[in-house]
């Protein structure tokens, strides 16, 4: 187990439906069973920085949960450093850390500077270090300057960049992202990418688990990915390998303009092996899988015929997104 | 125990800032100074009162009796309210919860830290009313050199903290498997034991069932400590004398006293490991209600 750094084995989690009580009015929504994790089985080694990839509500965020020690998992088992998440969970907090992204967490009364300082305390780091390791930290984020400003008076941006702050300056073992860069500024988002990479690369051991919606920031980072849909672990592999998959296929994008009927419908002609449609305000994005490259004529007959004008057509490399759409079913934002 | 310590004193730090400089000094000062004193000078009012309204036949030694229990009551209500409330605006407020869950901090030392600073506050609260109520006779005659017994009042004090860690951490964990709306529950438990300790009259006046409910609180004790450490026993005369505690000597009253708390601890630590497994298991320790 030790050679590992996460392990899980068949882990699932479900949410139980809320007992009904009379003097409480229940939320539809928690009237069901929902199963979040079913038997997701992983292995990362140390040093890696694996990418978990999937639509909203497909359970990244409660497998994080669950090796963060948050959450207890309601089937299987899970290791982090070798380490079971219920039985050792005390044993294994002080190795790992957590930034949840999109969120404004932090003690608004403290500084910046003392809310990090607070963490790096808890977390048992020499006086000696913090205050480097702040500076250190607030320099790759852009937020220096805002060292000794109330968090109160921060942007929801500049919460979540020390939030990422607070989860590096504890020099953990293992880390986990969960959408990282979510809502952050081009810029920020770039830095942080850099960072990544760089503090992985670093010290050989440190482990890291994201998971992003940016399927090139996963692509640009992840040594291995995994990508998971309603609970389910639906591949796992290289970015390379896993794109390898969708290569046999010949893809092209094509921009239209609305045909008559609206949308046109290309998905059941011969040679067609999927296809999906993103409308935007002018025109219409079409991007095909083919079985054999022969087929786009087939394509772009039905295009005209179904009165809508080609305004531009190419043949392109196949992405992650590819991958993602041939497992799934739809994209990210479907 | 090294961790315990470490995450005692940092959150007792987190606590004082967060308690003490969320506002001006000028607001500070009004919540700890000027809202106990108003509250007590309530009680002493409705005493001026009773006493108007009946010709005088209210015994002078009700003043002291009402004003030093509310004074110490404060510290309950604080203490209690203190620690239950750090869930709330841990989880929903900071959403720091989570994050101080998952690290290597002692979880239970975190919300003990958390609420020292409050018992601090309630401790300062408590003194400057009584400090203050010695401008009024009734209580100056009370407190004096012959009545205060500082010996006991540290045991009693000493007594009083683990009690009141006992209390705070059943709110505490209670609130942890509830939404925000739980916070109004640590006012609703501290006014059942206001009512039920004998705060503002002896618990002799309750009927007998709520008595023997009353009497198995360890802060009915508590309190009948500490006025007895700041004022006295009641003159045998009094109808105070008449309280079913009014016949036990001080050193009965520390034992049960001890006794009582040593059930309350036991109680909130099987209910606190009850009470995180269940949130845990539900995934309530990061669930935020109110949005």
């Amino acid at each position: 187990m030790s050679e590992l750094a996460l392990r899980t084995d068949a882990l699932g989690r479900t949410y139980r439906k809320a007992r009904k009580r009379w003097w409480k009015r229940t939320d539809p929504a928690a009237s069901k069973e929902f199963v979040a994790l079913d038997g997701v089985s992983l292995e990362v080694k140390p040093g890696e920085l694996f990418g978990l990839l999937g639509p909203n509500g497909a359970g990244k965020t409660t497998l994080i949960k669950i090796l963060t020690t948050l959450l207890a998992p309601s089937s299987g088992r899970a290791w982090v450093d070798g380490l079971d998440v219920v039985a050792d969970a005390k044993a294994l907090r002080p190795f790992i850390n957590m930034v949840s992204g999109g969120e404004s967490s932090g003690y608004g009364i403290l500084s910046v500077r003392e809310n990090l300082w607070l963490f790096s305390r808890i977390y048992g780091v020499a006086n000696a270090v913090i205050n480097q390791r702040i500076d250190a930290m607030l320099a790759v984020v852009d937020l220096a300057d805002k060292a000794n400003s109330r968090v109160s008076h921060l942007s929801t941006g500049q919460r979540q960049k020390m939030n990422f702050c607070r989860g590096f300056i504890t020099d953990p073992k293992v880390l986990f992202l969960d959408e990282p860069t979510l809502g952050l500024d081009v810029t920020a988002a770039r830095n942080i990418r850099k960072f990544v990479k760089e503090w992985i690369a670093e010290k050989p051991g440190r482990t890291m688990l994201l998971t992003t919606h940016y399927m090139a920031e996963a692509d640009e980072l992840c040594d291995r990915l995994a990508i998971i849909d309603k609970g389910k672990l639906l591949a796992c592999d290289t970015p390379a390998n896993l794109k390898r998959q969708v290569q046999q296929h010949s893809i092209f994008e094509l921009s239209h303009t609305p045909g008559s009927g609206g949308l046109i419908e290309v998905a059941g002609l011969p040679g067609v092996h999927q296809a999906t449609t993103t409308e935007t305000p002018t025109s219409i994005e079409l991007k095909v899988l083919l079985r054999e490259e022969s087929a786009i004529g087939g394509v772009v007959q039905q295009v005209v015929q179904s009165g809508g004008r080609i305004l531009t057509l190419k043949k392109v490399e196949p992405t992650l997104e590819d991958v993602f759409i041939e497992l799934v079913g739809h994209g990210l934002n479907a | 125990m090294n961790e315990t310590y470490r995450t005692l004193r940092w959150s007792t730090w987190l606590g004082w800032q967060i308690e003490s400089n969320w506002a001006d000094i000028r607001l500070f000062v009004l919540y700890l100074i000027v809202k106990p004193i108003c509250g007590s000078m309530m009680l002493v009012c409705m005493f001026y009162a009773a006493k108007y309204a009946t010709a005088g036949r209210v015994p002078a030694e009700f003043l002291p009796y009402i004003f030093v229990s509310n004074a110490c009551y404060g510290l309950v209500g604080m203490v209690m309210f203190g620690m239950s409330n750090v869930v709330i605006s841990d989880r929903e407020s900071y959403r720091m919860l989570k994050y101080v869950f998952i690290s290597p901090a002692q979880f239970q030392a975190y919300f003990v830290g958390r609420g020292l600073a409050r018992a601090l506050e309630g401790l300062l609260g408590a003194t400057i009313t009584i400090t203050t109520g010695l401008l009024l006779p009734d209580i100056r005659a009370a407190v004096n050199a012959d009545g205060f017994d500082f010996g006991w009042l540290v045991v009693f004090l000493l007594l009083g903290a683990v009690m009141l860690w006992a209390c705070g951490m059943i709110l505490a964990s209670a609130v942890l498997n509830m939404s925000r709306s739980g916070m109004f529950l640590s006012e609703g438990i501290a006014g059942v034991v206001y009512f039920l300790s004998g705060v503002v009259f002896p618990i002799s006046v309750l009927p007998t069932g709520l008595q023997y409910v009353g009497l198995s609180l360890p802060t009915t004790y508590w309190l009948e400590g500490m006025r007895r450490a700041i004022t006295g026993r009641a003159p045998a005369s009094s109808p105070l004398a008449q309280s079913p505690l009014a016949k036990w000597d001080t050193g009965e009253l520390a034992l049960m006293l001890l006794a009582t708390t040593i059930v309350l601890v036991v109680l909130s630590q099987l209910f606190y490991r009850w009470s995180l497994r269940k949130a845990w298991r539900n995934g309530k320790i990061e669930e935020a209600t109110g949005m």
